[in-house]
């Protein structure tokens, strides 16, 4: 216990009230508090002078009226009957669609070109380089518009459309992909495969107990690799022992004018997959690079001097310290997915952003509209934060 | 600094002698070794052949006449042509400004001027080559690398430090808007609505005045939301994250279309302005949270140090904290400037005439053009290129002189 001087700041003798430290923070917090809520107070009354005068609506029980107005594609069913809420949330639904496609895409491009930087190969460095710095060197709508305005013009007529075997068609009435479905016997292949797992599992289990002392025929069986080779055989012998293969590849079929069949992309949904994954990329690309050269050299040198192979080296040593320092700047990416979804509008796809503009228009509840608008983007930048800070916690070392 | 490095050894890869290799060497090393890079290798050349296929015939067949002939719209918008001497006269202090920079920060700088340099060079050459572009524009792209080359002369002086070159920017820059602006409807320089401004003109003053505007307010920001202040911290955490959630799209079609309602009805704002405030609301949030980090790297027994010595409390953040934060924090910001610069674009989605906007103008107005889409865009990229890439050395530069502790 020591022994504090006890005085009470505020009628403390030999120091005038103007310069009592609780006093100045006190009235500066003050001020500046009736500063903020007079500005505030005075946009309200403008708000409410402005209302009175065009006969706005502010309430926010309009959203429940009828849109009156369609949303040109909609992952859940939608039509101008039901209400301008429902039509935000049609919106959301293809924003989240959009992002979620475009989170899957975007990493595997930027993983892709992050490694070609990384290569000791001059010409696929180079490549590597030269995407990334010209992209990155650019705004992200100029691309866009540079890219939709080509790609729009560009695609060929449904008569001369692109065929790429196994994959799909792209046409200017829309991108039309293979699509796989299931068939009667999938059921019984999935119990096989599962089967598989809990096999190869236990053989794993068996292999880690004995350190890789096992052998069949003579060959030493390794751990994870063994395992591996044992389901991919039963997953293909389940496959092939079936009268019925358990999926079906749908193929895109040229009938009349259009096509049927396969999975369907509009064009506006690929154009702005495409310009949004191929600008991301570059960044994600950077960080693949940044975070790998950041894995400390003495890490290598180690772990090479204790006898491990390179490839060994790179998946157990350098990756998972690598995905360590990635994480937080790829969250970061993924909100800037997010944000630039926005960018549909210049092609017209029905994301959140888009519906709220054409119901802005057609409405004119800008205001309502708005606020459901940044509550959205707000919770979307909250979840990836998160999330984000779940899985950091969780991959990084514990405190030393 | 300088003394730790003395004492500190040489890494040994800078004490190896360096290999020399002859060309057949360089290319086994780089090209063909291990078997699979000479597979990569020649899927790259294969790549490459493959885009420079497609590229030559398009440059060379490309209706570039769709940029010559609307290279004034592309510059400076629907700015008057009558007054068109008022932006050559205006701007002409931008190259002087670059110019003195490189003088006064030297090798950090010299990229990025040399970059312009050779840019207006560049023009100014292409501008012998066909008569699309009027004999002002020319003689302005003719004389500004020499005002760049004067101002580096200048710069080079001691009379003249960082800042003294940031002050003579400010000044500057603020005239130039007056001098665009223009006053009354009778004076010599009539008054010029901010409608009628555009292209790379608006694009740069935006930026520039951007840059001006945002950093400060950054660090008000940031200081507001470290400081155990309630009111102040709340404020803070409350403007960065609502404007850091929010797109900048949103957040400019929000000033365009809702900010109005909440104004008196007799103004009618202007709409540049409000698209400006979009983007600094937007971009402060993230300096804020650039210069925050800085301010929380700066160690505990700085300000122990500064208390001790009975510095009082807003010294010690200004004089102590505050200088050691931004200089941990320069890359950060310049990054954040390159941002700026690139967000300026999105307002060509409202209707306004930047450099994007004026391109867009071109390929949807002009009947003559409407399929030259790729040349007007590719001719803007790169001139979008050429500033960020100047821009991002500057950056580069400024990490390696923070790494090598070299002041």
């Amino acid at each position: 216990m020591t022994n504090r001087p006890s005085y009470n700041l505020l009628i403390y003798r030999g120091v005038p009230i103007w310069r009592n430290v609780v006093f100045i923070r006190l009235t500066m917090q003050a001020l500046a508090a009736i500063f903020v809520l007079s500005i505030i107070w005075v946009l309200a009354v403008n708000l409410m002078n402005n209302a009175e005068q065009r006969g706005l609506n502010l309430s926010f029980r309009l959203l429940s009226t009828n849109a009156g107005f369609d949303v040109p594609y909609s992952l859940i069913p939608f039509d101008s009957s039901k209400s301008i809420l429902y039509a935000f949330f049609a919106g959301v639904a293809n924003t989240l669609r959009l992002v979620g496609i475009a989170m899957f895409t975007t990493t595997i491009l930027g993983i892709v070109i992050g490694l070609a930087r990384l290569s000791s190969n001059f010409v696929i460095s180079g490549l590597g380089r030269v995407y990334v710095e010209t992209l990155r060197n650019i705004p992200l709508i100029t691309f866009t518009f540079f890219l939709v305005f080509g790609l729009l013009r560009g695609l060929p007529k449904t008569s001369e459309a692109w065929r790429i075997t196994g994959i799909g068609v792209v046409s200017n009435r829309g991108i039309y992909l293979t699509s796989i479905d299931e068939s009667s016997s999938l059921v019984l292949w999935l119990v096989i495969v599962v089967l598989g797992a809990l096999l190869a599992y236990l053989l794993n289990r068996l292999v880690l107990k004995n350190r890789g002392e096992i052998k069949l025929f003579g060959i030493r069986l390794n751990r994870g690799f063994t395992p591996l080779v044992l389901l991919v055989l039963i997953a293909g012998v389940g496959w092939v022992a079936q009268p019925q293969a358990p999926f079906v590849f749908d193929q895109p079929e040229l009938k009349g004018t259009n096509f049927v069949g396969g999975m369907k992309l509009t064009t506006e949904f690929f154009a702005i997959l495409t310009a949004l994954t191929m600008y991301i990329a570059s960044y994600v690309a950077e960080i693949v690079r940044g975070s790998v050269q950041a894995v400390p050299k003495g890490q290598i040198e180690a772990a090479r001097a204790l006898g491990l192979s390179y490839w060994q080296v790179t998946t157990n040593v350098v990756l998972p310290q690598a995905a360590r320092i990635a994480v937080l700047p790829m969250i970061g990416q993924y909100v800037n997915l997010t944000k630039g979804s926005a960018l549909a509008i210049v092609v017209g796809y029905a994301e959140v952003f888009v519906v709220a503009r054409t119901a802005i228009e057609k409405t004119g509840m800008a205001l309502q509209i708005f606020v459901m608008l940044i509550i959205f983007y707000m919770i979307m930048g909250a979840f990836f934060s998160l999330v984000g800070n779940w899985y950091n916690r969780k991959v990084q070392f514990d405190g030393r | 600094m300088a003394v730790e490095n003395m004492t500190e050894p040489k890494p040994m890869n800078e004490l190896r002698p360096e290999e020399k290799l002859s060309i057949a060497g360089w290319a086994q090393k780089n090209l063909f070794s291990p078997w699979y890079n000479s597979v990569l290798t020649a899927v790259g050349v294969i790549l490459v052949v493959m885009l420079l296929k497609e590229a030559v015939p398009f440059l060379i067949d490309a209706q570039w006449p769709a940029v010559t002939t609307n290279i004034q719209i592309l510059l400076v918008g629907q700015y008057p042509s009558e007054e068109l001497w008022r932006v050559g006269a205006g701007v002409l202090p931008m190259p002087f400004i670059v110019g003195l920079a490189w003088g006064v920060w030297g090798s950090m700088m010299r990229t990025f001027s040399v970059t312009l340099v050779v840019s207006a060079v560049l023009t100014a050459i292409s501008s012998l080559f066909g008569d699309s572009m009027s004999s002002g524009l020319a003689l302005w792209f003719t004389v500004s690398p020499f005002l760049v080359l004067l101002g580096y002369a200048v710069g080079r002086r001691d009379f003249i430090g960082p800042r003294q070159v940031l002050i003579i920017w400010f000044l500057f820059l603020l005239l130039t808007l007056f001098f665009l602006r223009g006053f009354g409807e009778d004076s010599a320089m009539p008054h010029v609505p901010t409608d009628r401004w555009g292209g790379l003109l608006v694009t740069i003053l935006i930026a520039q005045v951007g840059i001006a505007v945002v950093l400060p307010l950054g660090i008000v920001l940031a200081l507001a939301r470290q400081s155990n202040l309630w009111f102040f911290k709340g404020a803070a955490i409350a403007y960065i994250e609502v404007l850091r959630a929010t797109p900048l799209l949103a957040l400019l079609f929000l000033m365009l279309i809702v900010s109005p309602m909440f104004l008196p009805d007799v103004t009618t704002p202007d709409r540049l302005m409000l698209a400006f405030i979009a983007i600094v609301l937007n971009n402060s949030a993230y300096m804020a949270e650039n210069i925050r980090g800085g301010l929380q790297s700066v160690s505990r027994g700085q300000v122990e140090a500064a208390q001790a010595l009975g510095m009082r409390g807003s010294h010690v953040t200004l004089v102590i904290v505050l200088p050691q934060a931004i200089r941990a924090t320069i890359p950060a910001i310049v990054g954040q400037f390159i941002i700026l610069f690139k967000d300026t674009a999105v307002i060509a989605l409202v209707g306004l005439m930047d450099l994007l906007g004026a391109a867009y103008a071109i390929i949807l107005g002009q009947d003559a053009w409407r399929t030259a889409d790729p040349e007007v865009f590719l001719f803007v990229a790169a001139v979008y290129w050429i500033f960020t890439y100047g821009m991002s050395s500057v950056s580069a530069g400024v990490e390696k002189r923070m790494r090598t502790g070299a002041d």
